[in-house]
């Protein structure tokens, strides 16, 4: 197959009638265009084109684009209802036509029409310019390229990463194997071996009835029939099973798809448990800090100096009585002096008031000096009592060597606290980008994860066993088949096309077993021989398992882990690239986007690689991906280029052909 | 060649080969028609299945090999 020529309108952000043309050359065709432009509408075209639907990438559940968002936004505000699809293309032998357009169903007077059913689609297919009906020419499309298969080819980065998860991802997988196992041709034969068996089947069961009455052969014949009808039953049991398992694995791919677009949350939500577990711990390490501070605080300043200060409080208590007392007795003495003066100087008693003689005056004088003795003794014995504060001098001894300790403490103290508020921005970070709900939404999430995936391990089990009691019943029917054949020898018409049916049937058995292992190992083969040229670090290599899942290995054979992102997009294109190689399909492969994971070593090498992967290829490609040292190595296999582009806001994009970085620099933009 | 080509003639290659390593499952066939018939028949089963190996209609491809293997025993079996 080979596209020659392409024709949107009013198609995503084409604005009116745009046309591709594509040489007949084999080779590369690019186009260049800035994220937005309108790189994906042209793929999403291709698709419409073929299958009359756009699997819209953001839907988890694996929704289409409505007709309404397929439509240009600009002809939508114009009231132009109508877009379409004309894809031109030969497949080595005819040439064919589709013309898809989709337009306003009559007598709808809606005011912004945005339900599919008020559209209508138009479809014409022609091949070598005749008419095609609508079975016949969705017969051909899908001959050509089914839409089962089409992944493969038209390969948007969103198909990318999903081909990418698949193939890592075991539910995934069972869906990516059916789609690699009928892209390559197994399914041909896998299919013709149910068939032939189903066939067959009937075929004995005809034949049985026919087949002569004797004992011998009755026993057989009831065996036989026993066994196909056991066969039946388990076919039926697996079968609904299977769709069971089908749709339980349909609703755990979106439901992991929902939790890893909440992978975010969640990593941020377990980076918000654990902060909150690392301020709680900081907390109690301030705690901490506080008492140990408290106790020496207590220790090595309160106990000391409040000792000190008790012992300067005694002194100068002591030393308060001390001196009080002094002065009462000098108070007490100066009363008793000023009254001897007195009675000295009146000659008069003072407590009688009866005069005194002379030699009562001479004692009195006596008293008195002796009374003025004792008083001036007092007074010299009188001290200024000291204060009840101790000085700084004593205190400071403690004081000193204490406050470089404090200092310390008091500096691991701010540490924490300094710690905690930095977690604490952190936390308050985290709390501004999503709220609880977002948190219990992806626990919840997982919780049903758990479940399901439990179911699938039901599921499976049982179909496991049904699948041993098939076996049985093959092997019984096979068995029951020889005995009547043995006990019978009937060349009626029903027995000949048992005869012969078996027979068929075991060949394409035996020829599905034999396909499937070579073509599997052609697809491994090529595919390790890709990532191996496309990959720079040359200790990795991929194994391509039984089921097509892919795992990364190094230099001894060993699992390497998880691939990075550069080397999941190398080995989804390596995939890709074995696949179109081997394929039962001959298309060409659209990339949309294809670099933009990898690092510029790994672009240069897919630039060289990437005229290989089918006779013609299509690239989009944004500016990140492309440069112009790329050139010298796609120059030779470059059979046109266009650039494509539209002003930013505007639903307007123009294809242009060659390549015109003008429009890729902000002048040029504008 | 094409790759599809290539492909087809792949899977009918391994056909040949699954007929050739057994015999025993051939022998009782060669009751009902020549060694060439039988070549002819199995190409023709095979060449129904890779027409139809994207039609999802499994029990019209079923009625359509069956249709086919009777009339070519009713009308030119031994």
């Amino acid at each position: 197959m080979k596209y020659k020529k392409l024709t949107l309108e009013n198609f995503r952000t084409y604005f009116g009638k745009h046309e591709v043309t594509f040489p007949d050359k084999n080779g590369l065709v690019i186009f260049h265009a800035k994220n937005g432009t309108g790189k994906s509408g042209l793929l999403h075209a291709m698709n419409f084109g073929l299958y009359g639907k756009v699997l819209n990438p953001s839907d988890y559940q694996g929704g289409y684009f409505p007709y309404y968002e397929l439509l240009n936004r600009l002809a939508f505000k114009n009231k132009t209802y109508n877009f379409g699809v004309t894809l031109e293309f030969s497949d080595g032998k005819n040439n064919f036509e589709i013309d898809r357009r989709i337009q306003l169903k009559k007598g709808v007077k809606v005011k912004e029409p945005k339900e599919d059913n008020y559209f209508e689609e138009f479809l014409h297919v022609t091949k070598n310019s005749e008419v095609l009906s609508k079975d016949e020419s969705q017969r051909e499309i899908e001959n050509i390229m089914s839409e089962a298969v089409s992944r493969f080819f038209l390969v948007n980065r969103e198909d990318i990463h999903r081909l990418n998860n698949a193939l890592v991802d075991e539910r995934e997988n069972e869906v990516i194997r059916k789609e690699i196992e009928r892209s390559i041709g197994v399914e041909v034969l896998e299919r013709g071996k149910e068939i032939l068996s189903e066939i067959a089947n009937d075929f004995s069961k005809e034949s049985v009835k026919d087949t002569s009455n004797s004992k011998k052969a009755n026993d057989a014949k009831e065996d036989l029939l026993g066994a196909l009808e056991r066969l039946d039953k388990a076919k039926k049991y697996i079968k609904e099973n299977k769709e069971k398992l089908e749709s339980v694995d349909s609703e755990l791919v979106i439901l992991e798809e929902k939790e890893r677009s909440l992978k975010s949350i969640a990593e941020e939500a377990e980076q918000k448990k654990n902060l909150t577990e690392e301020i709680f711990d900081l907390e109690t390490q301030k705690r901490q800090k506080i008492k140990q501070t408290r106790e020496y605080l207590i220790e090595n300043w309160f106990l000391p100096v409040s000792d000190i200060a008790l012992e300067a409080y005694d002194k100068a208590k002591r030393e308060q009585e001390d001196a009080t007392e002094i002065e009462r007795n000098i108070k007490n003495l100066e009363i008793e002096i000023r009254r001897l003066k007195k009675e000295v100087k009146d000659e008069v008693c003072i407590s009688c008031n009866q005069p005194i003689n002379k030699t009562q005056v001479k004692k009195i004088k006596q008293l008195l000096e002796e009374k003025i003795k004792s008083k001036e003794e007092f007074e010299g014995q009188y001290e200024e009592p000291t204060s009840i504060f101790p000085s700084t001098q004593i205190i400071k001894p403690f004081l000193e060597p204490s406050i470089d300790n404090f200092i310390q403490l008091e500096k691991d103290l701010a540490g924490i606290e300094l710690d905690i508020h930095k977690t604490q921005n952190k936390v308050d970070k985290i709390n501004k980008k999503f709220d609880d709900s977002l948190e219990s939404e992806v626990k919840s999430l997982r919780e049903k994860i758990k479940a399901k995936n439990e179911l699938v391990g039901i599921i499976k089990k049982d179909i496991e066993e049904q699948e041993i009691l098939q076996a049985a019943a093959t092997n019984q029917i096979k068995k029951a088949e020889k005995e009547v054949e043995k006990y019978t020898s009937d060349t009626k018409t029903s027995t000949k096309k048992s005869q012969f049916s078996k027979g068929i049937r075991e060949i394409f058995d035996i020829a599905f077993e034999l396909y499937r292992d070579s073509a599997r190992e052609e697809v491994s083969n090529l595919a390790m021989g890709v990532f191996d040229n496309l990959i720079n670090d040359k200790a990795h290599q991929i194994k391509l398992e039984d089921d097509y899942s892919v795992t990364l290995i190094d230099q001894n054979g060993e699992n390497a882990g998880t691939p990075s992102e550069g080397q999941s997009g190398v080995i989804a294109i390596s995939i890709i690239a074995a696949l179109s190689r081997n394929s039962v399909t001959n298309a060409p492969i659209v990339l949309d986007s294809p670099m933009a994971a990898l690092d510029d070593d790994h672009q240069q090498n897919l630039w060289s690689f990437v005229n290989q992967l089918a006779d013609q290829v299509i690239l989009f490609v944004f500016p990140g991906e492309y440069k112009d040292e790329h050139r010298k190595n796609f120059k030779k296999y470059l059979v046109k280029e266009f650039t494509m582009h539209k002003e930013e806001g505007v639903y307007q994009a123009n294809i242009l052909e060659g390549h015109h970085p003008k429009y890729f620099d902000k002048k040029g933009a504008k | 060649m094409l790759s599809q080509d290539h492909r087809k003639e792949k899977i009918l290659e391994k056909i040949y080969e699954a007929i050739s390593k057994n015999s025993a499952v051939t022998t009782p066939m060669k009751k009902v028609f020549s060694k060439s018939k039988i070549d002819e028949i199995i190409e023709e089963i095979y060449q129904i299945l890779w027409d139809e190996k994207f039609n999802d209609n499994q029990k019209e491809i079923t009625k359509k090999i069956k249709k086919y293997i009777e009339l070519e025993i009713t009308a030119n079996s031994k």
